[in-house]
């Protein structure tokens, strides 16, 4: 497996250097001014020294192909820049807030894939009962209510009505694991709620599909128990376009976290975000919008990878 | 000239007989969808005339504060002394206006290069496809913040976001499409005789792909009221007080929810209703149009 991953990596190379520079590329056509920005002082007269300071100081006086390579040199050694307000290197503001994100999608994920394959299952083998039905027009309504809507009604009716609120103060999971999974349970719900469904409707249609399968027949045949066939047989096998759906749908589990720390006030990547598009920070955002993209290669690299696991017949190499 | 006149509106009356009977089948087949379908329709009526039909103009301020759902103000009115439903209706044209925009942004630019892609292969499909793999790798919202910060958000550029966005979707299914019907017979026969591939790829291809990316386009929409009330709703769409979206009606009522269940109940079901209808109708058309889709994604 490890020559596959190695070549995995290797392709994955073009399209990094392609999304790096897009990144560059779209930062670069940004109008306005750096130096009123760095000054923060949109009208004041600025002098023109200070300002020729500020941009030899951030490299702009350079050729654009000179900045260019100097940012993905810095970007290949883990130096990804400074903060263009708060002069904070920018990957240690993304290293101290990444843990955040990766238990919310962490949490989120678990929770889709546990109620979306028990709610995708139990319909399939109820297929066309009442039950079916009822799931499958529930799935299709979580997946029209926008994840930030759910949020904040996960807030504020619990609130309301039994004057529950989860702790304000951030925790660290290494601090207070309990108070930190109390504040994440509500998010995690909120942005696995749309994924479950989908999941539960991938999973119903491609249970439905295996079952009809002649393995799954030998098997009752044999006289397997039913719970052994579905487990077993069925479900593994069913699991392969469940897993590739999974992989597509990273993205849209990250760009969940965004809005949803947003709204719980998690110091997460989403919130950092967020601040530094309203500061115009353009480092920063620079810096974030790369650090998620190679995240998102990678985790589908991953994805790929686990096609083993659940297919014996798929040999890397 | 005269029989020549009635032919012709002959064949045309025979045309919209036909196509009346077959809504009428596609409706008795699938109710639920038809009944979503129409409601779509409505919804593209409204964003046309919201503000004209709407009881109150959206940023008339001279309501009672907070006041609940009665027979004068059907969804109550918010913090800012505002009737939501004026506000709903007139939030309207936001929503579907710009899923709308997005979408034809995004269905014109994916035939042109999923058509050509896959018609064409080679350097150039390769070329297509790695930027599509590319753009998979921005996290939806991220990469829309990130447009937004670069381009102020106006109605075109939140519209060109927006399809960009779903742009990678929509080129995989014309172009995988396209491969499907790239070696029938009618294809090479047309090539034979001498039609440009221009022509090949309008005349000939583009009608026998139309199904799947009307339906993809169809589901698209939903998706993009989705997105485009989560943007409003980090402020970061074209609303304005006169000119309201539903996703910013969200945001400003937020600290009032406890006290005011309506605003928050009101707004979010407008985006949802509006989402469930058009993915309910994108699915009805889907068992219509291309049986072999049935039951995926």
């Amino acid at each position: 497996m490890a020559p596959y991953i190695l070549k995995r990596l290797l392709a994955s190379i073009p399209a990094l250097l392609l999304v790096t520079i897009l990144i560059f590329g779209a930062v670069r056509v940004i109008p306005g001014d750096v130096c009123r920005l760095v000054l923060q002082s949109p009208d004041a007269d600025i002098d023109p020294q200070t300002c020729n300071a500020i941009r030899a100081n951030l490299g702009l006086s350079k050729p654009v192909v000179e900045q260019y390579f100097d940012w993905v040199g810095g970007v290949l050694t883990g130096d990804f820049g400074r903060s263009l307000i708060s002069q904070r290197d920018v990957f240690s503001e993304i290293k101290e807030r990444m843990y955040v994100t990766l238990e919310l999608a962490i949490l989120s994920s678990s929770f889709a894939i546990v109620s979306g394959l028990l709610i995708g299952i139990y319909s399939a083998l109820k297929q066309d009962r009442p039950a079916d039905h009822v799931l499958r027009i529930l799935s299709i309504g979580w997946l029209s209510m926008p994840n930030f809507w759910v949020a904040t009604l996960l807030i504020t009716f619990p609130a309301l009505w039994w004057g529950y609120r989860a702790p304000l103060q951030y925790r660290h999971f290494w601090e207070e694991p309990l108070v930190n999974l109390e504040q994440l349970m509500l998010p995690a719900i909120a942005i696995g709620l749309s994924m479950s469904a989908t999941l539960a409707r991938l999973t119903r249609s491609s249970m439905l599909e295996v079952m009809r399968q002649d393995y799954v027949r030998t098997a009752r045949a044999k006289g397997l128990s039913s719970q052994t066939v579905v487990l077993h047989h069925a479900l593994k096998n069913a699991m392969l376009p469940v897993i590739t759906l999974l992989g597509l749908q990273i993205g849209f589990l990250l760009g969940g976290t965004v809005i949803l720390e947003t709204i719980f006030g998690l110091p997460g990547l989403g919130t950092l975000l967020l601040t530094s598009v309203q500061l115009k920070d353009y480092t920063q955002v620079q810096g974030l919008v790369l650090f998620f993209a190679i995240a998102v290669l990678m985790i589908n690299i991953a994805v790929d990878l686990s096609y083993a696991i659940f297919d014996p017949r798929v040999r890397f190499g | 000239m005269a029989s020549a006149i009635e032919q012709v509106d002959l064949g045309l009356r025979r045309e919209s007989s036909h196509s009346l009977t077959a809504i009428r089948e596609f409706g008795k087949r699938n109710p639920i969808g038809a009944g979503a379908g129409l409601f779509c329709v409505a919804l593209v009526i409204l964003a046309a005339i919201g503000p004209y039909v709407a009881p109150y103009p959206a940023d008339l301020t001279a309501l009672p504060r907070l006041h609940s759902p009665s027979l004068e103000y059907p969804f109550g009115t918010d913090n800012l002394f505002r009737d939501m439903f004026s506000r709903i209706l007139v939030g309207t044209r936001n929503s579907i206006g710009i899923a709308f925009g997005s979408v034809a942004f995004a269905t014109s630019l994916g035939l042109l290069f999923g058509l050509t892609s896959g018609y064409f292969g080679g350097w150039w499909d390769m070329v297509v496809g790695r930027i599509v793999d590319v753009s998979l790798a921005f996290p939806n919202l991220v990469f829309l913040i990130f447009f937004l910060t670069i381009f102020e958000p106006t109605y075109l550029s939140v519209s060109i976001a927006l399809g960009i966005n779903m742009l990678p979707a929509i080129i995989r299914v014309v172009r995988g499409s396209t491969i499907g019907v790239r070696h029938q017979q009618y294809i090479e026969a047309a090539s034979v005789v001498g039609a440009s591939a221009v022509r090949i790829m309008v005349r000939h291809v583009l009608p026998n792909i139309a199904a799947p990316v009307i339906v993809i386009a169809s589901i698209q929409i939903g998706y993009a009221i989705l997105v485009e009330a989560a943007l409003s709703f980090l402020g970061l769409s074209v609303s304005t007080a006169q000119n309201p979206s539903w996703g910013r009606m969200l945001q400003d009522t937020r600290q009032y929810w406890q006290s005011a269940w309506w605003t928050a109940i009101v707004p979010g079901l407008a985006i949802s209703s509006a989402v469930l209808a058009f993915n309910l109708f994108g699915d009805a058309l889907r068992d219509a149009l291309d049986p072999r889709l049935r039951g995926s994604r």
